[in-house]
């Protein structure tokens, strides 16, 4: 499953580093390295979108930092 | 150096250098529009059919600038296709010249197996619709007359990762394409370019962010004898960096992390290929995934210099300058912790500079943060040469045979002979680009023009030990793995 994260510098001050950081780790912890590919993006011009930009296959979502955990045990845990 | 593109490079950095200057100024959002009418004001059209398509050219190339993909398209790849500035270049690759004579013997015809070549009034004819492009024409005219004609990007992708849509325009196969960038300076109309971060680094500067600079090991040499390493640190820290770092230091810990690795390798008789190289990395992923498990698992001296960065202050932001495209792949691949968070060339950096009106000045040699060895990691052969380095540090007693693929084509032949079982050697060096990183896609001067100074200003440098120079650092204990 490919995941994308925003790095772009509006992302980035949105705080894109703490959900990569935290994402990166729950692959780990779900041991789900294998199936789970974590990928940055270039902007995608959502920037005023609240959140960080992340998009699951193809679905945009607008995330912050601290919900990083329940979205990831929703859509991605949840779609494997 | 003789390129098909002084022209291209100019309006290249001259878009780079205006985006850069409205980003540093924060007046990017309100005034990119009018760059395409500042840039082609009119009437007369320069390079092109009219200044309507000069100026849609440009509008796309601030889009790349910023990031963006130029046509609009939702894509990945890094590298990208300024569908504006494609020629359409004709796609028949045997065309029959004015050397036909109509011959009598018509070897030509007898040779081709599809049919495709009838006599017109003047000379031979091919028919593209029949014509397999097999090439036994070509060999068999008594005159030279048929020339093979290949578009310059299709030529030199290594993975045939190009092709065209309905209309001639060149498509890039992103499943197949390793972000090398060979195809984009072989364009002599400058129809493909890279996403650059350039726009990103700069609002991250103006925010007030930690942003260190790495500057990779084969700038040495690339603008002169007399720019040095602390000219680039002197020059970075006037346009805002608050640091910088030679990424030599990553070569000395890659080297190092590696040699443990092969020399447990070389002890269980199991091959292995290195995985510094970016595009190297993705030829492998892309095209032979099942030799993953023969790749070695060391970071690249990038993310090598951004891990101790970040150890050394979590908040920092690692920024990569080099002559490498692929390097920015290895950005985007967020399975690698704490790598560094942009890649950016020579070009966009200076872009970045001359915005601001900083020029890389001469300075004395007085920076060193690799050994020679990590210095010479972006020759072909230096990592290699580093890690025997290594060996002769660790007493360990190992000649290793080493196949050094210099350049895509040798990396895929030894590929291919690991895949099936039949390569001689131990191990295998992969540098994608010919003559290794000092041979990259956007370096400032070619290798051998480059060698003088490169040579001269290496040879400046003390001659600390790999290991030494990691122990000096307090950095032998880094996490140096993938995962």
């Amino acid at each position: 499953m490919r995941v994308t994260i925003c790095i772009g510098s509006a992302c980035h001050l949105k705080g894109s580093k703490d959900i990569i950081q935290k994402m990166q780790e729950l692959v780990k912890v779900h041991q789900v390295s294998d199936k789970v590919d974590l990928n940055g993006a270039f902007c995608s011009s959502n920037c005023m979108k609240e959140g960080v930009c992340v998009t699951v296959e193809d679905t945009l979502f607008s995330l912050k930092p601290d919900e990083t955990e329940a979205f990831f045990e929703k859509e991605i845990l949840g779609r494997l | 150096m003789i390129t098909n593109d002084a022209t291209i490079l100019r309006v290249k950095h001259d878009v780079l250098c205006e985006v850069a200057r409205l980003a540093w100024a924060g007046e990017l959002e309100e005034k990119r529009d009018e760059l395409p009418f500042k840039m082609i004001p009119g009437p007369q059209a320069q390079f092109r059919c009219c200044i309507y398509k000069e100026r849609e050219i440009i509008h796309q190339r601030v889009r790349l600038a910023e990031g963006k993909c130029p046509s609009g398209k939702n894509s990945i790849n890094v590298v990208q296709v300024i569908s504006a500035a494609c020629e359409e270049c004709p796609i028949a690759s045997y065309v029959v010249t004015d050397n036909c004579r109509k011959c009598m013997g018509k070897a030509c015809q007898n040779s081709c197996h599809f049919g495709a070549i009838t006599m017109s009034d003047t000379r031979a004819h091919i028919d593209p619709g029949k014509c397999k492009e097999c090439g036994k024409c070509a060999q068999a005219c008594p005159y030279s007359a048929i020339a093979h004609l290949e578009r310059p990007c299709k030529k030199v992708c290594p993975v045939d990762a190009i092709t065209y849509d309905e209309n001639g325009i060149c498509v890039i196969d992103e499943k197949k394409c390793i972000q090398c960038g060979a195809c984009i300076h072989s364009c002599p109309f400058g129809a493909i370019g890279t996403k650059t971060f350039m726009v990103d680094v700069i609002r991250l500067i103006n925010a007030g962010k930690r942003v260190v600079a790495m500057v990779a090991p084969a700038t040495e040499g690339q603008f002169g004898e007399n720019i040095t390493m602390a000219s680039w640190r002197t020059a970075l820290k006037k346009i805002g960096f608050a640091d910088m770092v030679e990424v030599a230091l990553g070569g000395d810990l890659t080297a190092a992390a590696e040699a443990a690795e092969w020399a447990e390798a070389y002890k269980e008789g199991k091959k292995m290929t290195t995985s510094c190289c970016p595009a190297f990395v993705n030829m492998i992923k892309q095209h032979f995934p099942a030799q993953l498990e023969n790749m070695s698992t060391t970071v690249s001296p990038m993310c090598a210099v951004a891990r101790m960065l970040k150890e050394q202050d979590p908040e920092t932001i690692a920024v990569f300058i080099g002559p490498c495209i692929a390097k920015k792949s290895e950005t985007l691949d967020l399975n690698i912790s704490d790598n560094a968070d942009y890649a950016m060339t020579f070009g966009e950096i200076r872009a970045m500079m001359r915005a601001k009106g900083v020029e890389l000045e001469p300075e004395e040699n007085s920076l060193q943060d690799g050994s020679v060895f990590g210095k010479r990691f972006g020759n072909s052969g230096g990592v290699t040469a580093a890690v025997v380095q290594c060996f002769k540090e660790m007493n360990e007693n190992i000649e290793p045979k080493v196949m050094r693929c210099n350049g895509a084509a040798e990396c895929k032949k030894a590929l291919l002979l690991l895949k099936v079982g039949k390569l001689p050697e131990d191990f295998v060096e992969g540098m994608v680009c010919v003559g290794g990183c000092v041979g990259g896609p956007s370096k400032h001067k070619a290798e051998l023009e480059a060698k003088k100074a490169r040579d001269l200003l290496i040879g400046q440098a003390d001659k600390r030990e790999v290991h030494e120079n990691l122990k000096a650092k307090g950095v032998e204990n880094l996490a140096m793995h993938r995962h």
